[in-house]
C-alpha cells in the first residue's frame, strides 16, 4: 500500500518548489500541489509508480502550467494587489528587482502560449533539470520528440522575447 | 518551418530561466496541508475520490471571493465600531448612522491599471446584513472581449456556516458572428475551458480546504472596513465639499502610496462614497483604485432570507462540497 506521508516527506520540498517556481503565489501553488498529489493517487490506484520524484514533478509542472493558463486569461478580470510583490532575486537594487521580477512574469505568459507538450517539455528541462530521457518516460513520448519540442519551444520563446526591453546590462 | 533565431533573445531567455531557478521560495505549508485532498486510508476503502479544488475556485469564480472575503472581515469588524474609542467624534458619528440601518447595498468598482496590458475593472454590486455576518455579491458582465455573459452571485453566512456561489456563463458569440481574432481565440478557449452553463458550489465557511475566508482582506476593504481605518488616524484631513449636488463632509487620508477619500452626507451623516487608491502597488501595476458607491440603505424588494439565502436555486447543477456530492 501506498505511504503518502513517506512520500511526501521525501519530496515535499521539490513539489512546493516545482509548483512555486510556475505560479509564484502561495494558495494557487497550495491548491496546484493538492490536485497534483490527487491525480498521483488516482494514477497509482492502476498503475506500478517507479520514480514517485519524477511523475510528481511532472504531474506538479502540468497542473501549475494550467493554473497560470487560468490566471492570466483571468487577468483582466481578477485584480489582487497580494500578486503584486514578489521576492524576485537576492539583488539589493529595488530596479533590478523588479526588472527580474517582470521578465520572469514576462517568461510565464510566454510559455502559457505555447502548446501544451512544450509547455511542458521546456519548463521540465530548463527549470526543473530534467534529461530527455526522463522527460520522455513521464510525458510517454520519445527522447527524440522531446529534444524537437524542446527546441521548438525555444525557439518560439525567443522570438517573441522582447529583449530590447529586457537586455542584459545589469547582468554582473 | 521558418528557423530564424535571435540570439540576443536567446541570452534574454537564458536570464529568465536562470532568475526563476533561483527564485526564493518559501517555506512548504507542510504534509497535511498538501494532502488534503488524499483520502486518510487509500486503497483499503471504497470511499470517493474527493473532487479537485479546481473546480471550486475556477479562475472567473476568484474574484467574487476576492471581495466576497473583505466584506466578511468587515462584519467581523462591526463589533470592534462600538467598544472603540473614537479618535473623531463626527467619524464615530458615521458608524453609528451606518449601523442603524438593517442593510446596505453599493456598488464597488475595482480597477487596476497594468503596464503591459492596459487597464482592467470589475464592478460588483454588494448588500451587507449589519446586524449579521452575512453578506451577497452580485457580478453581472459581458468578459472574454465580450464573447461571453458572466453572471456571478457569491453569498456566505458566517452563522450557518455555508458560502454558495452561482455561475451562469453562456457563449453569447458564435464562431460564425465573428471575424475579431481576439474574440475567436476567446471563443475557442471558452469552449475548451469547460466552465459554462449555471452551475452552484456549496462550501462551509469554515472548511479550511475550501474557500479560505480571508485571505485577501489585507488588500482591499470593505467600507465599514475604511471607515474604521480612516477613525484610528489622526492624520486625517476633513473639509467641507459638495457632491453631485449635495454638501457632504469629505474626509482624506494619505499615506505613502495610498490616498483613502471619504465622502459623508451633512444631512444623514453616512456615505454616499469612498475611494481608495493604491500608486505602484506591483512593478507591472501602476495604479489600483476601488471605488465604492450608490448606497443604498435599508432599501431592496426582496426579504432577508430571499436576498441572503444559501439555498442552490433550481436549474443550476449542485456541486456540493459539504456532503461530497
Amino acid at each position: 500500500m501506498t505511504d503518502w506521508h513517506e512520500i511526501i516527506a521525501i519530496h515535499e520540498a521539490m513539489l512546493w518548489r516545482t509548483v512555486y517556481r510556475v505560479l509564484n503565489h502561495r494558495d494557487d501553488a497550495l491548491d496546484c500541489c493538492q490536485e497534483a498529489l490527487l491525480d498521483a493517487y488516482k494514477y497509482a490506484l492502476n498503475n506500478e509508480v517507479d520514480d514517485w520524484g519524477a511523475l510528481l514533478t511532472s504531474m506538479a509542472t502540468r497542473r501549475a502550467i494550467d493554473r497560470l493558463r487560468q490566471r492570466i486569461r483571468a487577468r483582466r478580470l481578477m485584480v489582487s494587489l497580494n500578486d503584486a510583490h514578489e521576492p524576485a532575486t537576492d539583488a539589493d537594487c529595488p530596479v533590478q528587482r523588479a526588472e527580474a521580477s517582470e521578465l520572469m512574469n514576462h517568461l510565464r505568459i510566454l510559455v502559457i502560449d505555447l502548446p501544451d507538450k512544450q509547455a511542458e517539455v521546456f519548463w521540465l528541462s530548463c527549470i526543473e533539470g530534467f534529461t530527455h530521457q526522463q522527460i520522455g518516460r513521464e510525458l510517454t513520448i520519445s527522447p527524440n520528440e522531446s529534444r524537437v519540442l524542446l527546441h521548438r519551444a525555444r525557439l518560439q520563446l525567443a522570438s517573441m522575447l522582447d529583449s530590447s526591453h529586457f537586455d542584459a546590462r545589469r547582468t554582473p | 518551418m521558418n528557423e530564424e533565431r535571435f540570439p540576443q533573445n536567446e541570452q534574454t531567455l537564458d536570464r529568465a530561466i536562470a532568475l526563476i531557478r533561483q527564485l526564493p521560495v518559501p517555506e512548504s505549508p507542510g504534509a497535511k496541508a498538501l494532502l488534503a485532498q488524499i483520502p486518510s486510508d487509500p486503497g483499503t476503502t471504497d470511499r470517493p475520490i474527493p473532487q479537485s479544488l479546481r473546480t471550486h475556485r475556477s479562475f472567473l469564480l476568484r474574484p467574487a471571493l476576492h471581495f466576497a472575503t473583505a466584506a466578511a472581515v468587515a462584519l467581523l469588524a462591526v463589533g470592534w465600531l462600538f467598544l472603540s474609542s473614537p479618535v473623531s467624534i463626527a467619524l464615530a458619528q458615521v458608524i453609528e448612522a451606518t449601523t442603524e440601518h438593517r442593510i446596505v447595498s453599493y456598488t464597488l468598482n475595482t480597477s487596476a491599471d497594468f503596464k503591459d496590458s492596459g487597464a482592467a475593472t470589475l464592478d460588483e454590486v454588494v448588500y451587507v446584513d449589519l446586524k449579521s455576518p452575512r453578506f451577497r455579491i452580485e457580478r453581472h458582465e459581458k468578459t472574454l472581449n465580450d464573447t461571453v455573459q458572466s453572471d456571478w452571485v457569491t453569498i456566505q453566512d458566517k452563522h450557518k456556516d455555508r458560502v454558495l456561489v452561482t455561475s451562469s456563463l453562456e457563449l453569447i458569440v458564435t464562431e460564425k458572428d465573428t471575424k475579431d481574432e481576439n474574440q475567436l481565440k476567446w471563443i475557442k478557449i471558452f469552449a475548451n475551458g469547460g466552465d459554462a452553463g449555471k452551475k452552484a458550489r456549496l462550501f462551509r465557511v469554515s472548511d479550511a480546504a475550501g474557500l479560505r475566508p480571508f485571505t485577501f482582506a489585507k488588500s482591499d476593504k470593505t467600507f465599514l472596513e475604511i471607515l474604521r481605518a480612516l477613525e484610528s488616524h489622526k492624520e486625517i484631513v476633513s473639509t467641507k465639499d459638495t457632491l453631485n449636488g449635495r454638501n457632504v463632509r469629505k474626509y482624506r487620508l494619505e499615506q505613502n502610496d495610498t490616498i483613502l477619500t471619504l465622502w459623508v452626507d451633512a444631512m444623514t451623516r453616512l456615505p454616499i462614497r469612498i475611494e481608495q487608491e493604491v500608486r505602484n502597488p506591483s512593478p507591472n501595476i501602476t495604479a489600483c483604485k476601488w471605488v465604492y458607491a450608490d448606497f443604498l440603505w435599508d432599501v431592496d424588494g426582496r426579504t432577508l432570507d430571499e436576498l441572503f439565502s444559501t439555498k442552490p436555486p433550481e436549474g443550476y447543477t449542485l456541486e456540493d462540497h459539504i456532503n461530497g456530492k
